[in-house]
């Protein structure tokens, strides 16, 4: 396996990330936003300025993790780090995770969730959690090999279908 | 069936929202620990200063709506605001709804929603996310008839501190 390493990224290193997201959204499609709207170009392509305004109001609440493969960027992901009304402890929660393609099967993502696991033990956590696709079963079998429990399932109510 | 008030939280509620959250806790678990420690009392079992204090660092990203019926609280929700890398508004989650048991089958948690899915709106998420046990399926039929489709499954790793007692943050 090459040499993976990561590093927590700041709204100075929105350019790479908005590539990244970009790529990400253009593969599964744009979150929050129903089958319709998914793969429009306008929700999954994210511009540098877009994101470097996300990265800074998501500063206090969440970090977000560049893996670099001989110094070129493979993949991210996102530790969700909030107060909640659970626990005094943080709620902890892997919001993305994405290795690029020709990255893949060189343990990126492995490393990716290692540091956020770490990252969530260091802040008192005493569990992460995370979200797949039902039927995203690569992600899933990730999961399962990594010690993750499938406990529970995730609801999902778009507002622009007239829901309301 | 009598008419259902949902309003923000205020301090003076705290005393009945954390009877609520201890019930609920009781009921389903504490989230985040392993099925040997979750219905530990002394993690179920959440006082009104405690609750006062998650409420004070949970500001401006979490916030209580209780439900009052006949000028009697009675339920209780709580919306999760974050920026997230996605979008450039917020991911909206419902993290906890909780209707006492006397108090069911009045629409109280129906309006509990409602309200929730009205601020997640205002705040401009384009969705709204809530996570519920496998096997709750009583919990997944309600949301299903409120307009909710069932697109993910949740995992979760516990950490050390799950199993060792976490730190206090007192």
């Amino acid at each position: 396996m090459s040499d993976v390493t990561v590093r927590q990224v700041t709204a100075r290193d929105a350019a790479v990330v908005a590539k990244l997201m970009s790529e990400f959204n253009d593969l599964v499609g744009a979150d929050g936003l129903p089958d319709h709207e998914h793969f429009q170009p306008q929700n999954t392509h994210v511009s540098e300025k877009q994101m470097m305004r996300r990265l800074e109001l998501m500063a206090p609440v969440e970090k977000t993790y560049v893996a670099d493969v001989q110094g070129e960027p493979a993949g991210l992901a996102c530790l969700r780090l909030v107060p909640y009304i659970g626990q005094d402890v943080p709620y902890a929660e892997l919001t993305q995770i994405y290795v690029r393609e020709r990255f893949r099967r060189n343990g990126v993502g492995a490393a990716l969730l290692a540091r956020v696991e770490l990252d969530a033990v260091t802040a008192g956590a005493t569990c992460v959690h995370l979200i797949t696709g039902a039927d995203n079963y690569g992600a899933q079998a990730f999961y399962w090999a990594r010690g993750y429990e499938s406990q529970g399932v995730e609801f999902e109510k778009f507002f622009a279908r007239g829901g309301r | 069936m009598s008419d259902v008030t949902v309003r923000l939280a205020e301090v003076h509620d705290v005393v009945e929202v954390a009877r609520l959250l201890t019930d609920l806790n009781q009921t389903v678990g504490v989230g985040g620990y392993p099925p040997a420690r979750e219905f530990d009392p002394e993690l179920c079992n959440v006082t009104a200063d405690e609750l006062q204090r998650r409420a004070i660092v949970m500001r401006n990203l979490e916030t209580i709506y209780v439900a009052e019926v006949a000028g009697a609280v009675c339920g209780f929700v709580s919306l999760r605001l974050t920026p997230y890398l996605d979008q450039d508004v917020p991911y909206a989650e419902i993290t906890e709804v909780y209707v006492a048991a006397e108090a069911r089958r009045h629409g109280v948690a129906r309006a509990l929603m409602l309200h929730a899915e009205a601020q997640a709106a205002r705040s401009g998420a384009t969705s709204v996310h809530l996570v519920t046990g496998a096997d709750n399926h009583d919990a997944q039929a309600f949301y299903k008839a409120a307009g909710y489709e069932d697109l993910y499954v949740g995992f979760e790793k516990f950490l050390p501190a799950a199993y060792h007692g976490a730190p206090s943050h007192a």
